[in-house]
């Protein structure tokens, strides 16, 4: 069983709901020299400065622009050297019960691709990679408006790389059963699990239950 | 001859994670207002918010109560519906005359922010507001004079605290084209921005006004229309003017009658150099299909503003190779709210989208243009 993690309404709407009240809509003081700097593994990677003043600000899991996630959080996905890499995140502007929280960033290393293209919703476009040549590659069709969710099918025997994954030519980050079931025993908050497959062919969100 | 089709602004859709925020400044989620009771130091803060459960979308209305601090209510503690939130207010009042008379006897439309010092006058009809003798006065260098005051747009500006207001007020200035050197085109933006947030949640309104789509727009774009003509007006609105709340009361009423079932958002913005770099939202949402469908937003990959800052030469070479604004190579349809972007079919793909773009975005996008730029303004000058 393969999943995506993503952002619940209610995470989102208790985020967003605080950045309103800030500059650019972040609670992340520096957002935009992280945002430069976010490719970067290097010294020159700018330390989101977070600050979230409600001392009732809970979630395990936000996203904005980074992957956010709580101490408990990462306890909770145990994952193996590799697999992710977290940086540091300052939370001297945020209440002591959100320090607390250890919150820190997220960075995704592995990607594959569990797409069956065959019976996926694509089509093979040409495009120009970074350097100049001309390239042709499967791209999922994007969602429209009116229309159904592109199917997505994942590859028969497809054997993912790691518990957390990003999923080649989509914005998903693909997760294990196992992952889920890990962090859902944990009661970990802002995110579900997703049936991508599921929730296009039913057109409700179809999600692992907690 | 140059053209724009390979110009998109790589990375930013192909990664909505990292393109979530830059895209989508929530202007959909609480509107709310504050009305501070006398003597008690509490603040109370009477929300309303379309909360985001299934596609259909369903009304409820929530409420928090603060006191100094950021103090909310457990959302399990929050009332589903008015009714209940009203009962929530009365506990704090006393009594439901006293949260009536507070909420909505002193028809107060929303907190402008006052304008220090500066008397408004008052009466007269609300669509020829007397200002003082001869109307507001245009002065030099932008400023207006408003009864016997005289406000410059740097003054207008200045007033503005709160950061995310600020922010609001320069986004629709951008989208609007305002002079930000231009007391009342100052005024008329933060009166867009006023409208946008506290005309749906007052109780004249709300049953006409969404907190946010189409016809939130229509209405906060007619108030902002209507304040560049007659400055002032949202102000004395806010204050309880009888005539200022009679234009905007027919202000909303216009757009809401110029409305269907579903009207589309109806933004026109007019390039001084080509009619084909103009953007009308309209057209724009036409050619996506999504006229009627308040769930999706008409999202510019290269945006109007970025176009309309570029030196002329280049505009005029743009128009001559044929592209357009509104075509659709260059328009993306975007979830338009919180729900719309997590269920399907877009199933956090897309980013969300709501208003005009971030800052960050248009800057990335005239970024990814300027080899193009580059290239044009070598060209000969078109005769």
């Amino acid at each position: 069983m393969l999943w995506t993690i993503q952002q619940s309404l209610d995470g989102l709407e208790r985020y967003f709901k605080l950045a309103e009240r800030e500059a650019n809509f972040s609670l992340i003081r520096n957002k935009d020299e992280v945002r430069e700097t976010r490719t970067s593994s290097g010294p020159d990677r700018v330390t989101p400065v977070l600050q979230i003043r409600d001392s009732s600000f809970s979630l395990d899991f936000f996203e904005d622009g980074d992957i956010f996630v709580s101490r408990r959080l990462v306890d909770a996905m145990a994952l193996p050297d590799g697999v992710v890499s977290f940086h540091p995140v300052d939370t001297a502007r945020c209440a002591s019960p959100v320090q607390a929280r250890g919150y820190v960033t997220m960075t995704i290393h592995m990607e594959s691709d569990p797409l069956d293209t065959k019976h996926s919703d694509g089509r093979m476009v040409e495009m120009t990679d970074a350097d100049g040549f001309s390239v042709t590659r499967w791209e999922k069709q994007s969602p429209q408006p009116n229309s159904p969710a592109p199917r997505v099918v994942w590859r028969n025997g497809y054997a993912p790389p790691a518990d957390i994954f990003r999923i080649s030519g989509t914005g998903w980050t693909g997760a294990t059963d196992d992952l889920a079931t890990r962090v859902i025993a944990a009661r970990a908050t802002g995110l579900n699990f997703v049936d991508v497959a599921a929730s296009a062919v039913t057109g409700e969100l179809v999600v692992k239950g907690r | 001859m140059i053209g724009l089709a390979v110009i998109r602004p790589v990375g930013e859709h192909e990664n909505p994670h990292q393109t979530f925020t830059a895209l989508s400044p929530p202007f959909n989620f609480k509107r709310s207002f504050s009305s501070r009771t006398a003597g008690f130091g509490i603040r109370l803060s009477l929300g309303a918010e379309r909360h985001p459960v299934g596609d259909s979308g369903r009304t409820c209305y929530l409420i928090e109560h603060e006191r100094e601090i950021d103090m909310s209510l457990p959302k399990a503690a929050m009332p589903a519906d008015l009714s209940d939130a009203l009962s929530v207010i009365d506990g704090l009042t006393g009594s439901r005359t006293d949260t009536t008379s507070m909420l909505f006897e002193g028809r107060m439309l929303g907190n402008l922010g006052t304008v220090p010092g500066t008397r408004f006058v008052q009466a007269g009809t609300a669509s020829s507001v007397p200002w003082g003798s001869g109307g507001p006065a245009t002065l030099p260098r932008g400023a207006i004079r408003l009864g016997s005051n005289i406000l410059t747009a740097s003054d207008l500006l200045n007033q503005l605290h709160d950061a995310a207001e600020r922010s609001r007020v320069a986004d629709v200035m951008q989208r609007f084209g305002l002079d930000r050197g231009n007391a009342a085109n100052v005024l008329a933006a933060r009166a867009y921005v006023w409208a946008q947030n506290y005309i749906p949640v007052n109780y004249r309104y709300w049953s006409k006004v969404p907190y946010s789509g189409p016809v939130n727009e229509r209405v906060a774009a007619g108030v902002m229309r209507y304040e560049r003509a007659h400055p002032g007006t949202a102000g004395l609105a806010s204050r309880g003017d009888a005539a200022a709340i009679a234009a905007i009361d027919r202000i909303v009423d216009e757009a809401v009658a110029a409305a269907p079932a579903q009207i589309p958002l109806v933004v026109e913005r007019t390039s001084a150099v080509s009619p084909t770099l103009s953007a009308s939202s309209t057209r724009a949402r036409t050619l996506l299909s999504i006229m009627g469908n308040q769930r999706w937003q008409a999202h510019h990959l290269v945006p109007f503003a970025v176009v309309a800052g570029l030196p002329v030469p280049v505009q005029q070479a743009i128009a001559a190779s044929g592209w357009k604004m509104d075509s659709v190579g260059n328009l993306i349809a975007l979830p338009a709210n919180m729900a719309t972007y997590v269920l399907p079919p877009n199933l956090t793909e897309l980013p969300f989208h709501n208003g005009s773009q971030g800052v960050s975005y248009d800057n990335d996008v005239r970024n990814a243009l300027g080899p193009l730029v580059a290239r044009a303004t070598a060209l000969p000058p078109r005769l």
